[in-house]
């Protein structure tokens, strides 16, 4: 029986090789506390899969048994909804000569999972080329979809973010990511230029191809750099969710030859990337024991970059909000770091009235003093904790 | 309505079906109900969507598993009224 239940024991239950852990090792008493890290980490939907071919599923509390499969019903509908407004989208972006490639998790539901109730996402997420960009929006406007989070700062969105994102109202809303640029936009330190990616498109194949006509995905080695520089720099190591790195897995088992290790590891270089991919790939094998051959470790290990410190720093959970943000400032330039701040500091009448749920601007002037003492709280609280760390000796 | 082994089924087109290890799921995407059913209840449910007609899925069951006929018509009706209780199957009018 597991001493506590973690990402390893996770990681052992969703593998499809030999396993340390099953279904049978564990309490009843355990199950809570798993289905909870699996919600948590978007492996449910794999986890009763796995349980149910495995044949464990039957000797599960009745509890978890129906918990599981209720998740993994949830995750097929919605994602079902998700691949009906892929097709729409893919459809009306192709009648107006726009090129679109799915991303992140449609993508790997779509390729390497072998069914699509197993990956759960929470947004649909697409790639346009720049200049269609706001083609793309209007698009997506006339579908129904909304820009429903108010900017903080007029400008920021344009100037951090490198996506556009929409929502659909109705039941099971669909947020849609509509993506110019990969990873970060130019404000950030380790953004890219997105040319090389859209060099490395192929149309989708297998058994979805059919459905989704003129949609494209990225080749394998494209496909693993993207996801784990997203992981590890945009998001973090200790934030990225165990699906991903079940992803990352997978993508590697399934590629086989057609994962160019060379130009993966020369197009890291060159980006300066080889930090993120690192400490992804390393990860990925820690959890699911991923065939990543030696001699990549061995050439991987000796390249290095300028955002090997990041990639450490976003590894571990910050303790209060202004270190989470220290975080970010730490990725961007000077102008997108002053204009962050500000925008921390004095967000839009519109933003705040979103942010606090508030019906008229008459408590404006309440709520502009409330966060600024929730700001200040957090401050004393990173004081502290800063503190705390330099009294720790280092080993 | 009541419904006996002359009852006539159809399947809405927005429940799927997925077969899951040992289980098979049926969801309804119109209104995001799901049903679970062991091997036994697959295979009337793989009849009742391909005959409609519960007495052809009765005589089919009754020659390929070891059940008494009571047994089974009881199991029978009471699946397929679960299943229209839950939206993922409806009965069909003579007039349709």
């Amino acid at each position: 029986m597991p001493s506590r239940i973690d990402n390893h024991t996770l990681s052992q239950l969703i593998s499809d090789h030999p396993r340390a852990v099953d279904g049978a090792s564990l309490s009843p008493s355990d199950w809570p506390l798993l289905l909870q890290a699996a919600h948590q980490e978007g492996v449910g939907p794999l986890l009763y899969w796995r349980l149910s071919k495995s044949g464990e599923l039957v000797s599960l509390p009745t509890e978890a048994r129906n918990s599981l499969r209720g998740m993994y019903a949830r995750t097929w509908a919605q994602n079902q909804k998700i691949f009906e407004e892929l097709s729409v989208i893919t459809r009306l972006f192709h009648e107006k000569g726009i090129p679109v490639v799915v991303l992140k998790g449609a993508c790997f539901a779509l390729t390497i999972y072998p069914d699509i109730g197993l990956r759960p996402m929470g947004d649909l997420d697409v790639l346009v080329p720049a200049s269609k960009l706001a083609e793309a929006v209007e698009i997506a406007e006339s579908l129904g979809y909304a820009d429903t989070i108010p900017e903080a700062s007029p400008g920021l969105h344009d100037l951090l973010s490198h996506h556009a994102c929409l929502q659909k109202s109705g039941s099971g809303s669909i947020t849609l990511e509509i993506h110019n640029s990969l990873v970060a936009d130019k404000t950030f330190a380790y953004a890219v230029p997105v040319d090389w990616f859209w060099e490395q498109t192929e149309p989708l194949n297998g058994s979805s191809k059919n459905r989704f006509e003129n949609l494209l995905v990225l080749t394998p080695t494209a496909q693993l750099l993207y996801a784990a520089s997203h992981a590890m720099l945009q998001h973090g190591g200790d934030k990225a969710p165990l699906r991903w790195y079940y992803d990352l897995d997978q993508l590697i088992r399934s590629s086989g030859s057609r994962l160019d290790w060379d130009l993966l590891l020369e197009q890291a270089q060159k980006f300066a990337w080889s930090s993120a991919l690192k400490a992804a790939l390393a990860q990925t094998q820690d959890y699911f024991g991923t065939p990543v051959p030696d001699t990549v470790r061995i050439r991987l290990s000796r390249q290095t970059d300028h955002h090997e410190s990041l990639v450490k720093k976003k590894q571990s959970q910050p303790g209060t909000k202004i270190l989470l943000e220290n975080q970010t400032l730490a990725s961007l330039n000077w102008h997108g770091r002053a204009r962050l701040v500000l925008a921390l500091l004095f967000p839009s009448p519109a933003y705040m009235r979103w942010r606090y749920r508030l019906k008229s601007s008459w408590s404006l002037p309440v709520y502009y003093p409330f966060r600024w003492w929730g700001i200040a709280r957090d401050a004393l609280a990173t004081v502290i904790e800063l503190l705390k760390r330099q009294s720790v000796p280092r080993t | 309505m009541t419904i006996n082994l002359d009852t006539q089924i159809s399947i809405p087109e927005t429940v799927y079906t997925q077969e899951v290890g040992e289980e098979t799921i049926l969801l309804d995407t119109q209104g995001g109900r799901y049903f679970s059913l062991d091997p036994v209840g697959t295979r009337m449910w793989q009849l009742l969507r391909e005959h409609g007609v519960l007495r052809t899925v009765y005589e089919t069951i009754l020659k390929e598993y070891e059940v008494t006929p009571e047994q089974l018509e009881t199991d029978l009706l009471a699946l397929a009224a679960k299943m229209i209780e839950k939206g993922l199957a409806r009965i069909q009018d003579d007039a349709e």
